[in-house]
């Protein structure tokens, strides 16, 4: 009898460690963001309907800096960050004479040296946000340009010297180039996403 | 008596909480579940065959001045070497809203019908993937900067008709595919405008079952340089 209780003891143990055993097992897990789908389709319609608009501001003879300032300023702030918040955007654009630079992007832009040998505009982003408001801005070498205003629909483009047909953009810690022709119509844009600490950048790059 | 009902009490009870024990332990830890790893081959078979089949194509809008239409000459003529490729043979199409319009290469200049509307398209491919209708062009007008604009227009990568059209060797798309030897697959490509007809069809006898698959749209250039909307199927087991 005793023998029979004993037995069933054992068996007590032996689930009760078990059970236990599985309960403390570390568990090998991966974690990652799930890439945002959304965010990636935003910066592909951008790319679309911006060919669709400089076409259009083209084609109906348009001051195309002020077209493409209303439209990606809207599309930012009445289209993009209702769907997706926490996203910026750095737009260039450039023709056989200027070249001009839109930061909707909260950090500012400043012009820097580039690296040796190259002969071309060099654009960082600078750490450091800078709001400014309507201030006259004098461009020259190592010169900020700062960040439009958050909301503010009509923000003036900025009109960069023109070195070169090159341009150099240093965003998010990666160079960009934006190889200007001269008889082409081009843009550039970056646009960006910081979610849980990882930056995911897009655009025509 | 009353000690041995007790006992069989303690015994019912220590044999159901091993019961429960042991049902948990092969919920919880799936001995018998064999891994899945094939559905990672479908994930890596569907990259590489984009990756090895579509090609990078540029598109630029052309906006002619108003000027342009009311010429007398029949056609026009601008430098191919606008769009960048050095050697465009087989890298361009031209397209305006209502499909692909013929064209000519003279001497690095591309020469088409003077449009009847300002806008059309020019695409172009990194790659020779292009064979669209061509015509002979005499006496046409050579335009200058001031006679048009290009617009930088977007990049997409769509599958080639061409590169498809190649891939007719069961064991050499299996490798392209990254397929391990000992899987085997199915592949369809099909128009959705003709369902009935694939254009790509790579087959083995398959299982009846664990077979895992996967559908999804594809947008396909072909080397006339219309645009199709595809179905790309894929099954492995």
């Amino acid at each position: 009898m005793k023998y029979k209780k004993s037995q069933f003891y054992i068996l007590a143990v032996v689930i009760i460690i078990a059970v236990i055993a599985v309960l403390i097992t570390t568990i090998n897990q991966s974690r990652f963001t799930k890439e945002p789908t959304k965010f990636y389709d935003l910066s592909d319609q951008f790319s679309k309907e911006t060919s669709q608009v400089i076409t259009y501001g083209v084609y109906q003879k348009e001051n195309i800096v002020e077209v493409v300032n209303n439209f990606s300023s809207t599309f930012l702030y009445n289209y993009t960050l209702e769907k997706e918040p926490n996203v910026e955007l750095i737009f260039l654009y450039g023709n056989s004479s200027d070249i001009y630079l839109f930061n909707y992007a909260e950090s500012s832009i400043k012009i820097t040296n580039c690296p040796e040998g190259m002969e071309m505009l060099c654009l960082i982003e600078s750490s450091r946000p800078l709001v400014l408001g309507n201030i006259k801005l004098d461009i020259g070498k190592g010169a900020n340009i700062p960040t439009q205003s958050q909301g503010q629909f009509k923000s003036q483009p900025i009109n960069l010297p023109k070195y070169s047909n090159k341009i150099l953009i240093k965003v998010a810690e990666e160079d960009y180039e934006f190889n200007l022709k001269d008889e082409n119509e081009q843009f550039l844009f970056i646009i960006k996403k910081n979610e849980s600490g990882e930056i995911f950048v897009s655009g025509n790059i | 008596m009353k000690k041995k009902s007790v006992s069989h009490i303690e015994n019912i009870i220590a044999f159901s909480i091993f019961l429960i024990f042991i049902t948990f332990m092969i919920i919880y830890l799936s001995p018998l579940r064999v891994p899945r790893s094939s559905s990672y081959i479908l994930d890596v078979a569907s990259n590489k065959f984009q990756e090895a089949y579509s090609v990078r194509l540029k598109e630029y809008t052309l906006v002619l001045s108003s000027e342009v239409l009311s010429v007398s000459e029949s056609c026009i003529t601008f430098p191919a070497q606008k769009f960048e490729p050095s050697s465009p043979i087989g890298k361009y199409v031209i397209k305006n809203d209502s499909g692909v319009i013929e064209s000519d290469l003279e001497n690095n200049n591309i020469e088409i019908q003077k449009p009847s509307s300002r806008v059309f398209y020019v695409y172009v491919s990194e790659e020779s993937i292009f064979s669209p209708p061509s015509a002979d062009y005499d006496g046409c007008l050579t335009l200058s900067d001031d006679n048009y604009s290009i617009i930088q227009g977007v990049s997409f990568y769509p599958v080639s008709e061409e590169k498809v059209k190649s891939a007719t060797d069961y064991l050499a798309v299996k490798k392209t595919l990254g397929i391990p030897d000992s899987f085997d697959f199915e592949l369809i490509l099909v128009d959705m405008a003709s369902p009935d007809k694939p254009l790509l069809n790579l087959s083995k006898q398959k299982p009846i079952t664990n077979v895992l698959a996967r559908e999804y749209p594809l947008s396909m250039i072909t080397s006339k340089g219309d645009i199709k909307n595809m179905v790309f199927s894929i099954k492995i087991w």
